[in-house]
């Protein structure tokens, strides 16, 4: 099958650490596709939903690591968040393991790039999505 | 429609080697909305710069920039096109260098995913609303909360910088927990003797105010233009008329123990707390004054009026420094070491006093029954460093340094005393403060490695002995003293939590007020234009709170020096009309910035951190993040996975 096409919501720190995999040329699969947000917090459920709907095999969203961060941790309420949206998710049909969720922060380039191939890996796995396909056998 | 234009890097042919930038313009000029896509070999030089914002501004009301790491350019850039009259909210800067460039070996598959990338900025930037934000002009005045050495020195340097200043006391006079110590450490210099002139100096600035007797009621608005109540206590004294002449002193005829002395010697109920105060202004103690009128007769300048009320201040700064200090743990809370029930148990802030020439005592240390102190023990982390709960977990940073010093004094007033100084661990980490361990050790002071398991009475001599067990050498014993002292750690009062909720800024796990970050701002809080120092937010000592004081004073003149700010732009905005005021905002916002009001919410700009976890909590979409709306992230994320 050709690469699937995956969505990387990244948090400011994860988008370091992207620069990070970036500077040290750590290759990862093309078809994972960034885009920035100031914080995973700001992560509303419609935007994963967009994605899927309008072609994306997969949704990653990568933030910082609770326990990289003070006192103050949104993240933790993104890990939250996602979780519901993963057991609704099944519910029209997409597999829980299409939304991933991964914790990088700033000095981490390889692990951005490991994380985010193993992601892209685990949803190759599970086929092209095909939105519309999913909603029509609800 | 929007006029966007694309601006290609090639950063010196890096870029266009692993991207096919032709085919990348080419399939960009379809895009709706984009009008032209440009190269440059190098956008971040200054001549990319200019040639950036000249073709910019000419030609485009909306701009991406595709080059390196946004942390690397991203501000220049938007300054630079800010520049030419574009707002910073419609210009994008994506990373094709190490987003893309730098880690797909395919140049197809790289210029397949820039393309998608750049769609997806071209979408982003094409739904932008820029917002016209209007600038706080600054209030050119400083608060100062707390007069002890911290904020005393705040304060004269935000004044000696030519900004107003209000410092604001809770006690008749400024000073602190400085003004009651004898010596202080390395140096043994007294206390009061250099305090004293910052004091004056400080009282007689013109740019100070100083406001005792007062505490802050409440705080609004934001850094640069904060608005703030303070409410000022009754004192019973007019202290326009009052001189400090003292006439009234000598003939009041009650008495009360004097806060300032550790209620260990009498003051009038008319009284100021001690010699060098400043302002040098009478109070009356309402709670046990008689109302004889003898101070009002005595009293030349008519000074006094007993039918005194609250008096509330209003104040508009554009800074605020919390320097509100800290207290001594309680004593009592370590029954075993008997504090408050052996007479000879006291704390090193009553040994202070004692050993004080001015002190209760005229500086010798005595017993409680009148003789002399031959022996006496320091008992060193009594309420710092404790696991179990009972006191603070941190090490209160200045009692080694504070025994060691008071130790020596003792020494220094009867060579013939034996000192003995009970450690857990001694910490001489300060400059100076291995000499004054060294000079410890000459002197011959004991130091027993130890946290002594309790205190107890010998009845027949009554005085307390130590028990304890050698942790070097592991051999239990007691040791009978005539005086054994405290050492207590210190912790946030409930005066300094009450301001934290009045400032809406968050306290630790121990209470004290915490820095927005601990390493890279040490001296601010997490609200914009509200900054630390001193004891507030943890254990340190005078010469960490003098340098917060004058690190805390150059942040608030940073403010004060300017006519006006700019607001932060990427902050949350509430759409009132959509509005319900559920509220899930305010609990899902981990900064605090958000409070009812009028029914609705309402964000502080100035606390706001610009994450948007209220923005996707809201169930009515009524709130937006500037530059980040759903919208926009939509129609982005909608582009950048479409298929070409």
């Amino acid at each position: 099958m050709s690469e699937p096409k995956i969505v990387a919501f990244m948090c400011w720190c994860s988008v370091s650490g992207a620069d990070q995999a970036g500077v040290e040329k750590i290759s990862y699969p093309a078809g994972v596709m960034p885009v920035r947000i100031p914080c995973s917090a700001l992560l509303g459920p419609e935007l994963v939903i967009k994605a899927f709907e309008r072609g994306a095999d997969g949704v990653i969203v990568s933030a910082c690591k609770p326990s990289d961060m003070r006192r103050i941790a949104p993240s933790r309420l993104t890990e939250v968040r996602l979780e519901i949206l993963r057991s609704l998710l099944k519910e029209v049909g997409i597999e829980g393991e299409r939304l991933q969720m991964a914790w990088i922060s700033s000095q981490e380039g390889a692990k951005f790039a490991e994380e985010v191939s193993n992601a892209a890996e685990r949803i190759a796995a599970l086929g092209p999505l095909g939105f519309r396909e999913a909603m029509s056998s609800v | 429609m929007k006029r966007v234009g694309v601006f290609l890097c090639t950063c010196g042919g890096q870029m266009s080697q692993a991207i096919d930038f032709g085919e990348v313009r080419t399939t960009l000029l379809d895009e709706p909305g984009v009008v032209e896509v440009l190269e440059h070999n190098s956008l971040c030089l200054p001549e990319g710069l200019e040639f950036l914002k000249e073709r910019a501004g000419a030609e485009f009301d909306r701009v991406v920039v595709a080059a390196c790491s946004n942390s690397v350019n991203e501000q220049t850039i938007k300054q630079t096109l800010g520049g030419g009259g574009i707002s910073s909210s419609c210009v994008e800067v994506v990373n094709l260098r190490e987003e893309c460039a730098n880690v797909h070996g395919d140049r197809a598959q790289a210029t397949a995913k820039a393309i998608g990338i750049l769609r997806g900025a071209v979408a982003r930037v094409g739904r932008a609303n820029p917002v016209q934000t209007q600038k706080i002009k600054v209030a050119k005045a400083a608060l100062v909360v707390g007069g002890g050495v911290a904020g005393t020195q705040c304060a004269i340097d935000i004044g000696n910088a030519g900004h107003k200043v209000y410092l604001v006391e809770r006690e008749p006079s400024i000073g602190g927990v400085m003004a009651q110590l004898d010596k202080t450490f390395p140096t043994m210099d007294c206390s009061i003797c250099i305090l004293g002139p910052k004091l004056s100096e400080a009282g007689r600035n013109k740019n100070i105010t100083i406001i005792p007797n007062a505490v802050v009621k409440s705080v609004q608005g934001r850094m640069g233009d904060f608005r703030v109540q303070v409410e000022v206590k009754p004192t019973y004294v007019d202290p326009v008329k009052c001189n400090g002449c003292g006439a009234c002193i000598d003939v009041c005829p009650v008495y009360q123990p004097n806060k300032y002395d550790v209620d260990l010697k009498p003051i009038k109920a008319i009284y100021s707390p001690f010699a060098q105060a400043v302002p040098l202004k009478y109070v009356i103690n309402k709670d046990i004054c008689v109302e004889c009128g003898m101070c009002m007769k005595a009293c030349g300048l008519s000074a006094i009026n007993l039918n005194d009320v609250p008096k509330t201040v209003e104040l508009n700064v554009g800074a605020i420094v919390a320097a509100t200090g800290a207290v001594p743990f309680d004593a009592r809370k370590k029954p075993q070491y008997r504090y408050g029930e052996i007479d000879d148990v006291i704390t090193n802030m009553e040994f202070e006093r004692v050993i004080c020439a001015s002190g209760p005592t005229g500086g010798l240390m005595l017993r409680k029954n009148g003789e002399h102190a031959k022996t006496v023990a320091f008992i060193q982390c009594v309420g710092s460093r404790e696991e179990d709960g009972s006191g603070i977990e941190e090490c209160s940073f200045y009692c080694c340094a504070a025994s060691m010093k008071e130790a020596r004094l003792i020494v220094e007033h009867d060579p013939e005393a034996k000192v003995y100084i009970f450690y857990t661990d001694l910490r001489a980490f300060g400059k100076g403060w291995e000499g004054l361990y060294t000079r410890c050790r000459e002197d011959g002071i004991i130091f027993i490695r130890s946290k002594p398991s309790e205190i107890k009475l010998n009845a027949e001599t009554i005085r307390p002995i130590v028990v304890y067990e050698d942790t070097l050498s592991g051999r239990k014993a007691e040791l009978e003293v005539d005086s054994a002292v405290l050492a207590v750690g210190i912790h946030p009062d409930e005066d300094t939590k009450e301001l934290a909720r009045v400032l809406r800024i968050p306290v630790d796990r121990t209470g004290f007020l915490e820095e927005a970050h601990q390493k890279m701002r040490p001296l601010e809080s997490n609200v914009d234009g509200i900054f630390l120092a001193g004891t507030c937010h943890g254990p340190r000592d005078i010469v960490e709170s003098v340098v917060e004081g004058t690190g805390a004073a150059s942040l608030a003149v940073s403010i004060l020096s300017k006519d006006e700010l700019e607001p932060p732009v990427v902050v949350a905005k509430v759409n009132t009309d959509k509005c319900t005021g559920c509220m899930k905002c305010e609990a899902a916002c981990l900064y605090g910035a958000i409070a009812p009001e009028n029914g609705k919410a309402s964000v502080n700009e100035g606390m706001c951190k610009g994450c948007g976890a209220c923005a996707s909590a809201c169930y009515q979409a009524a709130i937006t993040l500037q530059d980040w709306s759903r919208n926009q992230l939509l129609r982005q994320v909608s582009a950048l996975v479409r298929e070409p």
